[in-house]
């Protein structure tokens, strides 16, 4: 079995007290030297993969194993964690919570200090670890300071300085900003081509990592696709095996197209395009677009004056926010970690009160109501649902927001919103054992039952896979078409271009640094740049046809309906 | 307001800060020492008046950091409402229930309160101003094996990340229409399990991946361990300790010696 990093043979497992397997009948090897990703629907088993290749399962969570499962040559499931350490390191979803020590340097000595290194080679190693990943800035700084990007590059130092053969990195894109994303991305290309470590990146977030990976693995349960990235994406565009997946849309486009070839990234799909939908190059005059204006007939419903706010550490977090938002408008806050987007939706049910300036609700100013009285009008979801669920049913989850907003039929509209949520079978489970996708759609629901005016979410599509985000904009949609306003923060620019959105206001380092339609702000490259936040795919791939003076389409769908309008 | 005022305060309060103060610089050997002899002599002594002499010595200490100037207000603020609390309940007890004359339970009530702020001071300079791994080291050189500190050195390090939870848990709560500032003294605890069960669920799925990356990184691979930089005990800490024992010898002996002032 030598010679493969990592092998599996008929490997099957089962969580303790469960009856059904998290993945069956797995049969799998990974080379030395290959840049590996894992995708695959929530649920289907990627994490339980990343546990049994680190040896935690079954030696951490018990239950059954069975099958062989060698790491590096060695067979992890008899010979214990032990027998794989310094040969293999992971990076888990949630990466701050693998930090034990408070100072940079101490978090990358750690493995080597339990290890017995001496004292020289400890210095060395921190010293190539901290230069691979160019964090030498970082070295004395607290952990608890660091931005997510940063603490990831610090978990991945520690990792590093042991020098393992193979990494497995769970989920690692799902909270980084589009720039953070591809900055990580090149990291581990280099990581892989220089220094030939063996690099496993389980994650459904595709249209970046595509473009840096050898080798696609689609898993659900079982092994469904295994392959070249491009091969497999074919695959999976022509079979209905991709749920959950999402796929670049440059990807999308030329399967519509009918195209044999499939992009993996703009760049490489320009000369195609052009051939395959036989576009003259000269266009019309004015792009038949909207601008958005502002709207001066009536009252806002949220509006911000020179809104400035402090954290008790002193970090400014917004400098001056002018904002307002109208009824029945669909608006998307977008901007880099750290930006300043949670801080700003926070003050729009009163959780935070200006330092300076002011936050007017509904023509009430925030400062003189309580959390209680604005969340009547302006739902707020945040990012992380277990922040909130502490009932024992699912059922009693919604109504206790129900009741707290002093509904009187509870438990009538309760039952109602579990039905529309598609929730209704799991009325009487606790919100613990659900799914990551239900605990999501639960928490949406739960402040839907009372109706607000307007619905905020908070980074709602971190760490969800692709057809859960559909479902989302689904309800979102359909918010908006009974005339609710929606406001959501993101950095998942692909997500935005799929969405009717009215606008998009753009921050940047606690400021505003531009608000438009959705095509005012897609297309503009440099704005965006300033915000370090990535343009979508199809609007990239537009500018680059030279075609954005005559069209402005978001994603695939309306790009395709327009050129194939136009060859008509 | 009031409570998000007290997560935000003593979160940032207890949390560690990277600066290049003396006090950073102080050997963990001798913050640990001087933790425990503030702790001994504000138990030891019972004098009001030497109490709060022992307190202002503390406060000059915390000048050497200035943020810890900051740290201690804002830990104040945080705590305030709790102490204003126990000492009022302590007080109607007190008169209901013993012969002790008002004047006297009120002397009583400051004494521990500067009591507790004694005992505080030091508790937040080590906190602000010594790494976990500084402190292990410290006792990992008296023979004292890594794995049995670290546990406890990490629910150290935590619960400034706890209360930073507990505060986005209790915002979550809120906007969901949660108001913990109305009604009877009764329904306001029961609604703290909407903060209390969350933040404990939380806790628990971090220990775990904590535990899942220890292990990992050859947490517990053998008793001994290596420390890639030594602290080193120096004149500077050696004269710290005399310092601050000579002033709570002195401070024992006037207790001891000297008429009450208050």
């Amino acid at each position: 079995m030598d010679g493969r990093a990592i092998e599996l043979r008929n490997t099957t497992y089962f969580y303790p007290n469960t009856t059904a397997p998290a993945i069956e009948n797995i049969n799998l090897s990974i080379d030395y030297g290959e840049f590996v990703a894992i995708a695959g629907p929530s649920g289907g088993g990627k994490s339980t993969l990343a546990r049994i290749v680190t040896g935690l399962i079954p030696h951490i969570y018990g239950g059954s194993l069975s099958g062989e499962v060698s790491v590096d040559g060695v067979n992890v499931v008899e010979e214990g964690i032990r027998s794989i350490i310094g040969r293999i390191g992971i990076v888990l979803q949630v990466p701050e919570n693998q930090i034990v020590n408070l100072v940079v340097e101490e978090e990358i000595a750690f493995p080597l200090e339990n290890l017995l290194f001496d004292v020289k080679t400890i210095l060395s190693r921190i010293e190539e670890a901290m230069n691979s990943l160019k964090i030498g800035h970082l070295r004395n700084r607290a952990t608890n300071t660091l931005s997510g990007g940063e603490i990831q590059k610090v978990v991945l130092a520690s990792i590093l300085a042991y020098i393992p053969k193979i990494i497995v990195l769970d989920e690692p894109l799902a909270h980084l900003d589009p720039y953070s994303v591809k900055e990580l991305l090149e990291i581990l290309r280099n990581l892989n081509r220089v220094h030939g470590v063996t690099i496993v990146v389980i994650e459904h977030r595709l249209s970046e990592l595509i473009k840096y990976v050898s080798r696609l693995i689609v898993l659900d349960r079982r092994i469904v696709f295994d392959g070249r990235p491009r091969d497999v994406l074919a695959s999976i565009l022509n079979s209905e095996s991709g749920r959950g997946i999402e796929i670049p849309s440059i990807s999308r486009l030329f399967t519509m197209a009918g195209s044999s070839f499939i992009p993996l990234a703009v760049d490489e799909s320009i000369d195609v395009f052009r051939g395959l939908f036989h576009r003259n190059s000269e266009c019309g005059s004015a792009p038949p677009d909207r601008v958005y204006s502002m709207r001066l007939d009536v009252d806002p419903i949220i509006s911000t004056r020179n809104l400035w706010y402090t954290y008790a550490s002193g970090r400014i977090a917004l400098k001056g926010i002018d904002i307002d938002v109208y009824r029945g408008e669909f608006i998307a806050i977008v901007g880099a970690n750290g930006s300043g987007k949670t801080t700003l939706v926070k003050h729009f049910n009163g959780i935070l009160k200006p330092s300076k300036g002011s936050v007017k609700v509904f023509g009430r100013d925030t400062s003189s109501y309580s959390v209680a009285e604005l969340a009547k009008y302006i739902g707020v979801v945040f990012q992380n649902p277990l922040h909130q669920f502490f009932k024992e049913t699912v059922l009693e989850e919604i109504m206790f927001s129900a009741r707290n907003m002093g509904i009187s039929n509870a438990e009538e509209k309760a039952l109602a919103i579990l039905r529309y949520f598609n929730l209704s079978h799991l009325a009487d489970r606790s919100p613990y054992e659900i799914s990551v996708g239900e605990q999501r759609r639960l928490a949406i629901a739960s402040v839907l039952v009372y109706d607000p005016e307007a619905v905020v979410l908070d980074e709602a599509t971190a760490g969800i896979d692709f057809s859960l985000k559909m479902e989302l904009l689904k309800i979102l949609t359909d918010l908006i078409k009974r005339g609710k306003t929606v406001i959501l923060t993101t950095h998942d620019i692909e997500f935005l271009s799929y969405a009717p959105l009215d606008r998009i206001i753009v921050l940047s380092d606690g400021m505003v640094l531009a608000q438009g339609t959705p095509s005012e702000i897609l297309y503009n490259d440099a704005l965006l740049a300033r915000a370090r936040v990535a343009p979508p795919q199809i609007p990239m791939l537009v500018k680059l046809a030279g075609l954005d003076g005559c069209i402005r389409p978001l994603n695939e769908g309306e790009l395709y309906t327009m050129l194939s309008g136009v060859q008509r | 307001m009031r409570q998000q005022g007290f997560f935000d305060s003593i979160g940032y309060a207890l949390l560690y800060e990277e600066s290049n103060s003396t006090l950073h610089a102080i050997d963990p050997r001798a913050k640990l020492l001087y933790v425990a002899l503030t702790i001994a002599v504000s138990m030891a002594v019972a004098r009001l008046d030497i109490l709060l002499l022992i307190l202002v010595a503390n406060l000059v200490l915390l000048t050497l950091y200035r943020n810890l100037v900051v740290k201690f207000a804002l830990f104040l603020r945080g705590l305030a409402p709790f102490i204003a609390i126990i000492v009022v309940f302590n007080i109607m007890i007190s008169l209901a229930f013993t012969n002790i004359s008002l004047a006297e339970v009120a002397i009583m009530q400051i004494r521990s309160v500067a009591r507790i702020l004694c005992i505080a001071i030091p508790i937040l300079v080590l906190l602000s101003t010594t790494t976990p791994w500084q402190i292990i080291q410290a006792f990992a050189k008296v023979g004292i094996t890594y794995t049995y500190v670290y546990p406890f050195i990490i629910a150290l390090r935590f619960i400034p990340i706890v209360f930073s939870e507990m505060k986005n848990i209790y915002d979550a709560q809120r906007a969901r229409g949660l108001d913990f500032e109305k009604g009877r003294v009764m329904d306001r605890v029961k609604r703290l399990a909407a903060i209390v069960i969350p933040t404990i669920v939380c806790s628990i799925i971090r220990a775990k991946d904590l535990i899942e990356a220890m292990e990992l990184r050859g947490f517990g691979y053998s008793k001994k361990r290596t420390f890639y930089k030594s602290i080193k005990f120096r004149k500077m800490d050696a004269l710290f300790i005399v310092v601050i024992a000579s002033l709570y010898l002195t401070a024992i002996v006037a207790a001891l010696i000297t008429p009450a002032i208050l």
